[in-house]
């Protein structure tokens, strides 16, 4: 298992972890993305799509709504890509397989399936001490 | 000039100094809302580099700020809010 330091927020109140997509060069796009144990698939900014590495064949578009409010629906594209999760005392994970859904969002959201389900989820928010384990 | 670049290697641990600059705006994050309102940012060694309403506004307006006696950057970028996340997004079922 893999030990990653989660990082976390009192101002706003949340739980985050750098999150690497693979570029089509071979190098690394990060940056911080909120754990979110409510989101079943993990969510990213669509302009991704122009320069991370993703299998093609998995692309379609798809609509996604907000559970409990009315209207709130909007496109999104879901591919199959590969993260790496990471903290800044240098442990790193292997590639991680995950679907994932891209649309339009400033937010770096990382849901449950491939990704949080995949581990153990630690968060003592009193003593701002956190983590995830990966296999 | 110095070339910015948003990645390094993938797979590989990142530079100590990303993980400073990005603390720095999570430590500086009300002020800096309060100083450029919601956007993206851009930052390295505790100063910032520029901001934009897209990452990619946000890196070009970085370009023309970049310390002269550095070849390649690799930045901290975010986007700062102060504004709480409502996420809960399911897939629509197909009728």
């Amino acid at each position: 298992m893999t030990r990653i330091s989660l990082l976390i927020s009192k101002d706003p109140v949340q739980a985050e972890v750098y999150v690497n997509f693979q570029q089509t060069d071979g190098s690394a796009h990060k940056r911080p993305a909120i754990i979110d144990t409510g989101a079943e698939i993990s969510l990213f900014p669509l302009d991704l799509l122009s320069f991370i590495a993703f299998d093609a064949h998995s692309r379609q578009e798809i609509i996604l709504e907000q559970a409990g409010v009315v209207g709130q629906k909007f496109t999104a594209i879901e591919v199959q890509t590969h993260i790496v999760l990471e903290d800044s005392q240098g442990n790193i994970t292997k590639s991680i397989p995950i679907r994932a859904w891209f649309a339009d969002t400033d937010r770096w959201i990382l849901g449950m399936t491939d990704a949080l389900a995949r581990g153990i989820l630690h968060i003592d928010m009193p003593a701002l001490s956190s983590y995830i384990e990966i296999p | 000039m110095a070339k910015l670049h948003s990645s390094s290697a993938y797979g590989e641990p990142t530079p100590k100094s990303y993980f400073e600059d990005m603390a720095w705006i999570r430590a500086n994050r009300r002020h800096l809302v309060e100083q450029y309102g919601d956007c993206y940012i851009v930052v390295y060694a505790g100063k910032v580099l520029g901001v934009g309403q897209t990452r990619l506004e946000a890196f070009s307006n970085s370009e023309a700020n970049l310390p002269e006696e550095l070849s390649d950057i690799v930045p901290a970028y975010d986007y700062i809010t102060l504004k709480s996340v409502f996420t809960g997004f399911l897939r629509r079922k197909q009728s």
